[in-house]
């Protein structure tokens, strides 16, 4: 297997105890969401959901199911109260009726401070969906203790499963991995009811050796120019 | 060595402007921590390297240090004391665009204790405001 430039990374298969991974089913959260107000450009448009935003709301979109779209509001507070438990599902609260949603979409500000906007998926509760979960890899790995590095490749995986047993995130147990060993997504013990849906070969974690830190060198400062493309060069007069 | 890029279609280009804040780039994409900009500028060559060389030494060669940003803009000047005309300057040094938002490094496999007190010391090095960010929740 290669890895970065100046490492070999021989892959074995991981002996040892066997991958021990937890995952937390996510529950639904119910939050109350307002449909925006038609009359103003269908309740759509960057002007109306500016105005949202100012007023402390942030703007939605309800699909899927083939049902028609429908453009909500959703309070501030409500959608960290989501984002922090990590939620996937959703009860929203729709007046009178409620329709449960997986969150398909957040759009974050160049910063990454703020939630703009977010995207619901229609889904019904024994529905089996594809989604994207979190791998998180606990423990300190034996490996490091040798010497090397514990490089995380992949942070998520896509999982089929059922609407209402998705889970939170996928933990990993990784303290028994040695140096230079991988741990491949076909290793991991999924819970009950959820598929992986990547290929099994991916690799979620490998102890690599530790790289050299590059010191400056005595060739510093020495100027070079990058090559011209499709500039000839000139001819040597004889 | 400061970073540059092997082939160029065009020795030297138009200064231009920074305008607007990242949409790409700016969010932790390889590992687990980041340092992020808050302000525009043209980045050099000499202050990625700079950086890098801060980050490696605060992390011991632990852990792994990802550079998201290249110096892809030539930046040219004339010398001191020189009449006007006579065309374009000298490349000086190259230099990577940053907007708002724009992740210059990243780190993976250490704690965020060890990478916030690496990032402290880049950004002391950095000729804009940073700050230290984590990956986003996944959806």
């Amino acid at each position: 297997m290669d890895g970065p430039p100046g490492i070999t990374i021989t892959s074995q298969e991981c002996p040892g105890p066997p991958r021990a991974s937890r995952s937390v089913m996510a529950e639904a959260v119910s939050i109350s969401v307002e449909p925006r107000d038609p009359a103003k450009n269908k309740g759509t448009g960057s002007r109306v959901s500016r105005k949202l935003r100012a007023a402390g709301r942030i703007p939605a979109i309800l699909y899927g199911h083939k049902q028609a779209n429908i453009p909500l509001s959703i309070s501030h507070e409500d959608v960290w109260t989501l984002v922090k438990k990590g939620n996937h599902l959703a009860q929203l609260r729709i007046g009178n009726t409620t329709e449960m949603a997986l969150i398909r979409n957040v759009q974050w500000d160049h910063l990454g401070r703020d939630i703009i906007h977010l995207d619901f998926y229609r889904v019904s509760a024994h529905e089996r969906i594809k989604t994207e979960v979190s791998v998180v890899l606990h423990g300190i790995p034996e490996g490091v203790a040798e010497g090397g590095v514990l490089d995380q490749p992949v942070h998520s995986i896509t999982v089929s499963c059922e609407a209402t047993a998705i889970p939170a995130s996928i933990k990993v147990e990784v303290g028994h991995l040695q140096l230079n060993q991988v741990l491949h997504a076909k290793d991991i013990t999924l819970p009950t009811g959820v598929a992986l849906e990547v290929d099994p070969d991916t690799v979620l974690a490998h102890i690599v050796s530790k790289q050299a830190v590059a010191e400056p060198t005595g060739t510093e400062g020495a100027v070079t120019q990058p090559e011209i493309i499709g500039r000839k060069e000139k001819k040597e007069e004889v | 060595m400061a970073m540059m890029p092997k082939r160029v279609k065009f020795r030297k280009v138009q200064k231009g402007r920074i305008r607007g804040n990242a949409t790409r780039g700016n969010y932790v994409a390889f590992g687990d921590y980041g340092l992020q900009a808050l302000e525009p500028i043209r980045l050099s060559a000499e202050a990625i390297e700079a950086g890098r060389m801060t980050a490696s030494r605060a992390t011991k060669g632990g852990g792994k240090l990802f550079i998201r940003v290249f110096p892809h803009k030539s930046v040219t000047s004339i010398p001191a004391e020189t009449r006007m005309g006579k065309g374009k300057g000298e490349v000086e040094f190259w230099a990577a665009v940053i907007k708002p938002g724009t992740i210059l490094y990243e780190l993976a496999g250490v704690t965020e204790e060890q990478a916030r007190a690496a990032f402290a010391r880049v950004a002391y090095k950095m000729p804009v405001n940073c700050r230290f960010v984590t990956r986003r929740p996944t959806f």
